[in-house]
């Protein structure tokens, strides 16, 4: 049985987001829309490129095919091109999660893939081990943390997307 | 350590170390031999009784050579591994490759609803982190560092281990060691020859790259040279899904069975000594001692519903709607006639566009499959829709779904309305 939540909240984040979206972001603006309160019971876990639910994946393939959102590869090679559909109209959202949509977009809507996939992590990580250590380690553990999953990413980057999750009460 | 051999149709033969073997041997392993792969597609292709037994060691001969060539073309030393440390990997690779299925209900896929709201996967879990299973694998732990915690890791959502990331990609990510097994096994014993590919090519052609997204994460990939192999695992899947796991008639004895099972059963027991008891006999019993239910009647005597309708293999939105629409007309003008609806969604294996990457030929850059491939490129996903009812109102089904889905075609909707 389709779950319309999921598939509206998917329609309101590819409509209404100021920048063109690829499948890490919707995966990742996905994550934190369901964070932010809406049930959309995506069971998510660390992959590539952090928090990646591979329901929401099935998902997309679907809303693809039935052309509710439009996927296509794009020019690069790189990455996906990920719009709405011809079919995409019906899907509203009630105000109460449109608003919750809005906040993710405003929070994060104009985030490069690379901050979304590190504040993603960081948000992921400090889930996972905020209760398992005291309060004043946490933050340093988990830089460590997504540090250890994402190497590339240098410490100051990732400081940086903790502080902006710290500032928007994300975490 | 001693090896020991075992005979198998898909690799020819599988070792396993002494502690693997002693794994092997546990009740809750040797209680795979009793849950079969593709639950009632026997009664539609007679040679598929394999099982889940041979299925998980065949999974592990698969995550273990795929991990084997991975090391061949660089990954410990991208992954900055010591040898001690390529060596435990192995093993924690193997174990949880081994131990994947541990959790599965029996028929498989097909009675998974009754596991109290969990995946196999968790119940798998569950196997791991107890006796006789936990002691077992615990034995690694002084020469390689190994623990049950670490093989759970493979199947807990909150893992942050980063090493376990990239294993769990070997046999659960795009092209993983699980589907390259069951595909071909699948295939070998139903006889439906769709299913076959040169996984050897496939698996020889795998390397590790830097993510093209520039952030620098190592992603498994595929050389220039495995594409046609990649194309032919992604058609095998497609054929295989529509020729047996989405078949009509499996589908109709998987629903029989799921009626039954949630009148006589409930749910399975959530101690895992109870569920243990539970497998492909223990439910055959209970289909004989109550053959006068519908449900186990159909399933006993070969006379499941049947298919009145179909969609198309690939709709849209609009004609999905149209289906929704047909399945409450069809409930209230036909009341005297049992329908039930199955939806490719439904099932448990799902076929989908991939995203892995393949190395060009000239530049050696990645880029998608679907810029690199024309048959990928084209292929959909399958969003199918069914009826079935009893063969004595097929005809009267049929001939009303037909009516129903030609009157209510987008076209012919507007069309009246013009009129």
């Amino acid at each position: 049985m389709r779950n319309d939540l999921r598939v509206a909240v998917i329609v309101a984040l590819v409509r209404n987001a100021q920048t063109r979206l690829g499948k890490t972001q919707v995966q990742k603006l996905v994550y934190f829309a369901q964070d932010s309160g809406i049930p959309l019971n995506y069971e998510y876990e660390i992959y590539h490129y952090g928090p990646y639910s591979f329901e929401l994946s099935h998902d997309l393939g679907s809303l693809d095919s039935l052309g509710i959102v439009n996927v296509a590869s794009e020019p690069s090679g790189y990455g996906f091109d990920i719009s709405v559909g011809r079919f995409s109209e019906k899907f509203k959202l009630e105000t109460k999660y449109q608003k919750r949509v809005d906040k993710v977009l405003e929070q994060f809507g104009l985030n490069s893939a690379a901050q979304l996939e590190v504040k993603a992590t960081i948000h992921f990580v400090h889930s996972v081990i905020k209760s398992k250590i005291p309060a004043v380690k946490v933050k340093a553990e988990v830089v460590q943390k997504v540090l250890a999953l994402k190497p590339r990413y240098t410490e100051e980057f990732v400081r940086g997307c903790y502080a902006g999750l710290e500032e928007a009460h994300w975490i | 350590m001693q090896m020991k051999e075992v005979r198998d149709p898909v690799h020819g033969f599988i070792y396993l170390n002494e502690t693997e073997m002693k794994i092997v041997n546990t009740p809750v392993f040797q209680r795979l031999r009793y849950i079969r792969q593709l639950a009632f597609t026997h009664m539609v292709y007679p040679g598929a009784e394999h099982s889940r037994f041979a299925h998980s060691m065949g999974v592990m001969e698969f995550a273990t050579r795929m991990f084997d060539t991975l090391m061949m073309k660089d990954m410990a030393k991208k992954k900055n591994w010591s040898e001690a440390h390529v060596k435990r990997n192995r093993q924690l690779l193997r174990l949880a490759a081994l131990l994947h299925d541990t959790g599965h209900a029996p028929f498989s896929h097909a009675s998974e609803d009754l596991l109290h709201g969990v995946k196999h996967e968790e119940i798998s879990r569950r196997f791991i982190l107890s006796d006789p299973i936990r002691s077992l694998i615990n034995e690694f732990k002084k020469e390689l560092g190994i623990t049950a915690q670490d093989v759970a890791s493979f199947f807990s959502a909150k893992n942050i281990e980063p090493d376990i990331v990239l294993l769990k990609e070997i046999f659960a990510g795009e092209i993983d060691a699980d589907k390259l097994d069951y595909l071909y096994r699948d295939s070998l014993f139903t006889g439906v020859h769709y299913g076959r590919f040169d996984y050897q090519r496939l698996i020889q052609s795998l390397c590790l790259i830097e993510d093209p997204g520039g952030a620098g994460n190592l992603v498994i990939a595929i050389e220039h040279g495995g594409l046609h192999a990649l194309e032919a695992m992604v058609l095998a899947r497609y054929f295989m899904f529509t020729q047996v796991y989405f078949h009509k008639i499996r589908r109709a004895y998987d629903r029989h069975l799921l009626e039954f099972l949630k009148t006589y059963v409930g749910k399975y027991p959530s101690a895992l000594n109870e569920y243990m008891k539970w497998d492909d006999n223990v439910v055959f019993s209970l289909l004989r001692k109550n053959v006068k239910n519908d449900q186990a009647r159909r399933i006993l005597t070969r006379d499941p519903f049947v298919q009145a309708f179909t969609t198309p293999e690939h709709i849209d939105e609009e004609e999905r709607t149209r289906f929704s629409w047909l399945q409450e007309t069809l409930r209230r003008e036909l009341r005297n006639a049992k329908v039930f609806c199955d939806a490719a969604e439904g099932s448990p294996h799902k076929f989908e566009k991939i995203g892995t990457y393949v190395l060009s030929p000239s530049t050696g850059t990645p880029r998608l499959v679907q810029n690199e491939s024309g048959i990928i490129r084209s292929l959909r996903k399958i969003e199918q829709y069914r009826v079935f009812t009893p063969k004595e109102t097929k005809q009267e089904v049929h001939d009303f779904c037909t009516q129903f889905w030609k009157d209510h075609a987008a076209g012919a909707v507007s069309a009246a309305a013009v009129n």
